[in-house]
């Protein structure tokens, strides 16, 4: 069907504000682009799927790029934790034929839910670990130097040069290989999930793992959108507002990102983990048990 | 010693510059010379239209070249870990790629499906 201009307006309007609160907290975007598509677009499933990931592609590439660009992405790290992801992927997509899926949404919803906890807890640690120092006296792991995981950024809002060091590094690799499994498995997550790994359970400043996760989530959409093409269930028409509108608002998000408080970030990150954790739980009570609880948006993918 | 970053990031802008370009360029004709999309989504179409610069090809190129941008990025640090001897990293960054292209190979084959 041949798009009316109005509607290719509103794609690149829900994708600038898709990209903008992607970049800000590291995540593709897709928990809104897909539910956008098919409820208020009516665009089928698959095609609304491959053109969010192509939307999700490009919202990692702005964002992505322009972070390398300011050095707050931990590129060493990215390629690191990108084994992990995409092996993980892999698995979740090889299984996601295989397996019932509504005992894997509340087992991960719950996961989702505790890191969701744990983020809210330490909503304001960063910028005290940042004043004293914490994140560069937390002391590496022997993989992590091996590895030469250190790491810097300049955070514009404390305006100064953060330094930190990478740890726990097997469990973040483990984590991540879990956070690949989900998106593989049941296409949502997977960017929330990295940046709480990092800035939790791998001494990562949050901004730092903001930006290490747009840079991640490019190449895993990436896997799967190449699959769509071959498809050809990637409909370009559908798929360039959007993209065009993430690349927008990707390209402004980066700008703002660095400029306000870690808290800040992380509470909006918070929140978004909270919609998922939620959504997952209440896809599988659902599927599993009939129980329906109300689910705003559809719940993303 | 070749900058990494720098490799990686020139990879992504000039990516990120042809899809956006071809995007603007695309929509610009969708909306002066409308053209329905053909029945079957099929990228090889892209090849037999390109040259008459339909909407559908110019939006499908950049889209394929949307999608390639980030596995180029990795096939870009890979070259680049390559030069600067850095092993570990080689290692790691082949193991991405080796990866993804098993995957694709493996949804191809029908093992697993695409979407959920």
């Amino acid at each position: 069907m041949l798009p009316a201009v109005s509607d290719i307006l509103l794609s690149s309007v829900v994708g600038v504000f898709a990209g903008l609160v992607g970049a800000l907290v590291g995540v593709g975007g897709g928990v809104f682009i897909t539910p956008f598509l098919t409820l208020y677009m009516g665009i089928p499933i698959r095609e609304s799927i491959a053109a969010s990931l192509v939307a999700v592609i490009a919202t990692s590439t702005a964002g992505g790029s322009s972070y390398v660009d300011q050095r707050i992405t931990h590129v060493k790290l990215a390629m690191f934790l990108e084994v992990a992801t995409t092996a993980g992927a892999l698995l979740g997509a090889l299984l996601a034929v295989r397996l019932s899926s509504w005992t894997l949404y509340i087992v991960f919803g719950s996961v989702i839910l505790y890191m969701t906890y744990n983020a809210m807890k330490t909503l304001h640690t960063d910028e005290r670990r940042i004043s004293r120092g914490d994140f560069v006296s937390a002391s590496p792991d022997r993989l992590a130097h091996l590895l030469q995981l250190e790491g810097e950024y300049y955070d514009a809002w404390e305006r100064r040069t953060v330094r930190y060091s990478v740890r726990g590094v097997r469990v973040g690799s483990t984590s991540s290989f879990l956070a690949g499994m989900i998106s593989g498995l049941l296409g949502i997550g997977g960017g929330a999930v990295k940046v709480g790994v990092m800035n939790l359970y791998m001494n990562v400043p949050i901004k730092v793992a903001v930006a290490t996760s747009k840079f991640m989530i490019g190449v895993t959409a990436a896997s799967g959108a190449l699959v769509f093409l071959w498809s050809g269930l990637v409909n370009p028409y559908v798929a360039a507002p959007i993209a065009l509108g993430t690349t927008a608002g990707a390209t402004v998000g980066t700008f703002i990102m660095n400029r306000v408080r870690s808290g800040q970030i992380k509470l909006l990150f918070s929140l978004l983990l909270l919609y998922l954790g939620y959504a997952m739980l209440a896809r599988g009570l659902a599927m599993g048990f009939g129980i329906h609880l109300p689910l705003p948006g559809g719940g993303g993918r | 010693m070749i900058n990494v970053n720098r490799v990686v990031y020139y990879v992504l802008v000039v990516g990120m510059l042809f899809s956006i370009g071809l995007y603007i360029f695309g929509l610009g004709l969708l909306v002066t010379h409308p053209q329905s999309p053909p029945n079957s989504l099929d990228p090889y179409s892209l090849i037999q239209e390109l040259p008459q610069l339909k909407p559908y090809s110019v939006l499908m190129l950049a889209a394929i070249i949307q999608i390639l941008t980030p596995v180029g990025r990795v096939v870009a640090a890979l070259l680049a870990f390559t030069i600067n001897r850095d092993g570990p990293y080689v290692a790691i960054s082949g193991a991405v790629l080796a990866i993804i292209i098993l995957g694709i190979l493996l949804s191809l084959s029908g093992f697993s499906k695409p979407s959920p």
